[in-house]
């Protein structure tokens, strides 16, 4: 997948880093000369752009190849901009965008962002959870957030496969599979998650997502047995 | 002969435990500053003045008979007692005594017991000629019943009432760090009300029909116009007399603003002091408080949710506006520099203060906060932030529980966008727990439902929540397969139906708020 990363300072270096997998193309946008240095020394593909003009983001392959569009500018006014920009010229490519202060959340969804992320507020509930919940904070960081064999993960239920047409019956789930199924998006209902109690009455179909939590092997089985040839993470 | 008993009897007392005892115990009731018992005893001591200044008021017209007389040797008894303990607790007599002996005998020189008494004595005197001590004198007094004229005594049992406020000595304190205008507003209106009263005494003195026949007359009516009270049963007669009263007038509103603007200016810089006093007051009077160095976005949503459940905290912030904002928005704030020691000591961080968050964008400053915390208290538990990837070892050094990255926290959520935008938002939503998604941990009580129960047999689904898995004691024997090690114990994912819970094991659920709540509910009913 083809991924462009607007900017290389704080935050985005992480998260290039992290992005930064064999199955993802990586591409570098920054306008300061020493941020591109930086992103260059780490091997990246890089591009020194003026993302303000419509014709260099064409160049950077916006609107043709590029396929997941992250806004990771150190100031919110800027990422507003580039998001704007980017949606101009794209109508459909997903874009992720990282907002510094709470108020300018709308400002980016109306700016057509697909995801806003605020990172001193998981941050902030991050530390909150440590003090009162502290082992709720401990389960998380060792199993969702490290790097042992506990994934979150979706899985798309195929045409006539075991669950098509089914009840959210969670016990033949259970039985077969060492997963927690957290909820699903009903591809009926637009795209927005149901959290598992809240559907329990819920009749299963085609192209439905599951989100389960579990090891690799049973993600993978259970994809196998509902064939579905999606990658996981 | 004499000077050797004495000696000797000051040995005795030093080595007496009740005697100390006895002492240490007075000086916790009468002037131990951080002593709950001298709160009860200053607001018993203000019950009885009142009692007694009413009394003596009622008595002025109407006789109480035996009742008051009795009542009358009560209070000053007590009031004798309280002023020789006072005077009692002041010092330390037998140590001065058993120091000039001791001082004596170093350098072998013959010890005489005067001049040591006579130090003594003047110690003494010290106490006796303080402020308080001559008001608590003074409030004895009216009660002797002979000399009327001493009755206006009484007002200073009134006065003793400013022993056992602390505010209003706070009142005395600002005024008195006003001297300088105070004095140089006095001295001018001195002037001018002396001018006055001799330029009307002068001009209307001899007049025929003028009210004004003596000096003191002049003085009476000068302070009455120049105050702007202006009674009006003294008025000037002549257009002399009258253009004197103008002027005074006119004074007279410059003095009253200028005295009320000094008042009010010393007042509101005094106020951030008084703001602090309050604040220290506050953290004295619980144990859990969880301070939160550093107002910025993370501490903005530290402390949000710490204060939605009703936790004690305080905000420490460098910058002024954002300590305005934390105030505004309800929280206990102070502006200060986190990094200074000092500051730190003297937020009680050995005993008010149970948890430190140090959420300032500056990693050389959360260090410094971190060894500063670590260092005053072995067991406080500390929360830091690490802004750069390098920091977060150092912070741990310093002595830091938890380090939390915010780039870290967010890279890992961020990359999982790519390949899974569903899982993305559900993971979001665990993390950020502004979904319906809560998570939450639940400890089994003893003989609670859940309590020697399968997991098929609690069934979950029930109560609208899902089991995420269970930590139990390390070394738990179980066929199931996905543990992972904790520091508390291991951490039992996805535990299949027929896992037997036990009490004191940790229920890790997902769910909303009001699913969570009732079942915390049930559980914690049923064991009972």
């Amino acid at each position: 997948m083809r991924i462009a990363i607007f900017g290389y300072e704080k935050l985005a270096v992480d998260i290039a880093d992290y992005l930064n997998k064999p199955r993802n193309d990586l591409i570098i946008v920054d306008n300061k000369e020493e941020n591109i240095r930086e992103a260059a020394k780490q091997g990246f593909e890089t591009v020194l752009a003026d993302y303000s003009h419509d014709q260099e983001l064409r160049e950077i392959g916006i609107g043709t190849d590029i396929e997941t569009i992250f806004c990771l500018l150190p100031d919110d006014a800027e990422n507003v901009f580039l998001v704007i920009s980017v949606r101009s010229i794209d109508a459909r490519v997903p874009i992720v965008s990282i907002a510094d202060a709470q108020d300018s959340i709308p400002k980016f969804l109306a700016a057509g962002a697909d995801k806003v992320i605020d990172p001193y507020e998981i941050s902030g509930l991050k530390i909150w959870r440590m003090i009162r919940k502290p082992i709720v904070s401990q389960v998380i960081e060792k199993t969702l957030m490290s790097k042992l064999d506990l994934h979150l993960a979706q899985v798309t239920i195929e045409k006539g496969s075991f669950l098509d047409g089914r009840e959210l019956a969670e016990s033949s789930l259970r039985q077969q599979y060492d997963l927690v199924l957290l909820g699903l998006v009903d591809c009926n209902f637009g795209d927005e998650f149901i959290f598992r109690t809240r559907g329990l009455r819920h009749r299963l179909g085609a192209g439905d997502i599951l989100v389960v939590i579990g090891p690799y092997s049973d993600i993978d089985r259970l994809r196998r047995d509902l064939r579905a040839p999606e990658l996981f993470w | 002969m004499i000077g050797r008993k004495i000696v000797h009897l000051c040995y005795l007392l030093d080595d007496n435990q009740t005697y100390l005892r006895t002492k240490r115990f007075f000086y916790g009731l009468l002037s131990d500053p951080t002593s709950p018992m001298r709160t009860r005893f200053d607001v018993t001591m203000i019950v009885l003045v009142i009692a007694s200044v009413s009394i003596l008021v009622y008595e002025i017209k109407q006789d109480l008979g035996w009742f008051g007389d009795a009542f009358e040797i009560f209070i000053v008894t007590v009031f004798i007692i309280e002023y020789l303990l006072r005077a009692w607790i002041y010092n330390d007599s037998r140590s001065i005594i058993i120091e000039q002996y001791e001082q004596a005998e170093f350098v072998h020189a013959e010890f005489h017991i005067a001049p040591a008494l006579k130090k003594v004595l003047r110690e003494k005197w010290r106490y006796a000629t303080s402020p308080l001590a001559i008001i608590d004198l003074l409030a004895i007094l009216p009660s002797l019943r002979g000399v009327r004229f001493l009755r206006i005594f009484l007002l200073f049992r009134l006065f003793k009432l400013f022993r056992y406020a602390s505010n209003v000595s706070e009142f005395a304190k600002v005024l008195a760090e006003k001297r300088f205008e105070l004095a140089t507003l006095g001295l001018i209106a001195g002037f001018i009300v002396l001018a006055s009263s001799t330029a009307i005494y002068v001009l209307e003195g001899g007049l025929d029909g003028s009210q004004i026949d003596t000096l003191y007359d002049a003085v009476y009516w000068s302070l009455v116009t120049v105050s702007t009270v202006g009674y009006g049963d003294i008025i000037p007669h002549s257009p002399e007399g009258r253009f004197v009263a103008m002027i005074l007038i006119v004074s007279g509103i410059g003095f009253i603003s200028f005295f009320t603007s000094i008042i009010v200016s010393a007042f509101a810089a005094k106020l951030n002091t008084l703001r602090e006093q309050r604040l220290f007051a506050e953290l004295g009077r619980f144990q859990d408080f969880t301070l939160i160095c550093g107002y910025g976005r993370v501490g903005e949503v530290v402390v949000e949710k710490l204060a939605a459940e009703k936790a004690h905290l305080l905000v420490l912030e460098k910058e002024p506006e954002k300590v305005e904002l934390a105030r505004s928005a309800g929280y206990l704030a102070l502006q200060g520099d986190a990094s200074d020691n000092a500051l730190l000591e003297r937020l009680h961080i050995q005993d008010s203060i149970k948890t430190v968050v140090c959420s300032t964008g500056d990693d050389v400053v959360n260090v410094f906060i971190t060894l500063t915390a670590r260092y005053l208290n072995k067991n406080v538990l500390i929360v830091a932030r690490a802004n750069k990837r390098e920091s977060i070892r150092k912070l741990q050094l310093a002595g830091a529980d938890y380090v939390v990255a915010p780039f870290e926290a967010v890279s890992r959520v961020v990359s999982a966008y790519v390949d899974q935008p569903i899982a993305f938002d559900a993971l979001y939503g665990i993390l950020s727990g502004n979904e319906d998604i809560s998570t939450d941990a639940v400890v089994v009580p003893a003989g609670s439902l859940a309590d020697g129960k399968s997991i098929d047999t609690i069934d979950f689904p029930h109560y609208r929540l899902v089991l995420f898995g269970i930590v139990s004691p390390k070394g738990r024997k179980s066929a199931h397969t996905s543990v992972f090690e904790l520091d508390e114990g291991d951490f039992h994912f996805h535990p299949p139906g027929d896992f037997l819970v036990a009490s004191d094991d940790v229920l890790v659920l997902f769910g909303d708020e009001f699913s969570l709540s009732h079942f915390k509910d049930k559980l914690g009913k049923s064991s009972l």
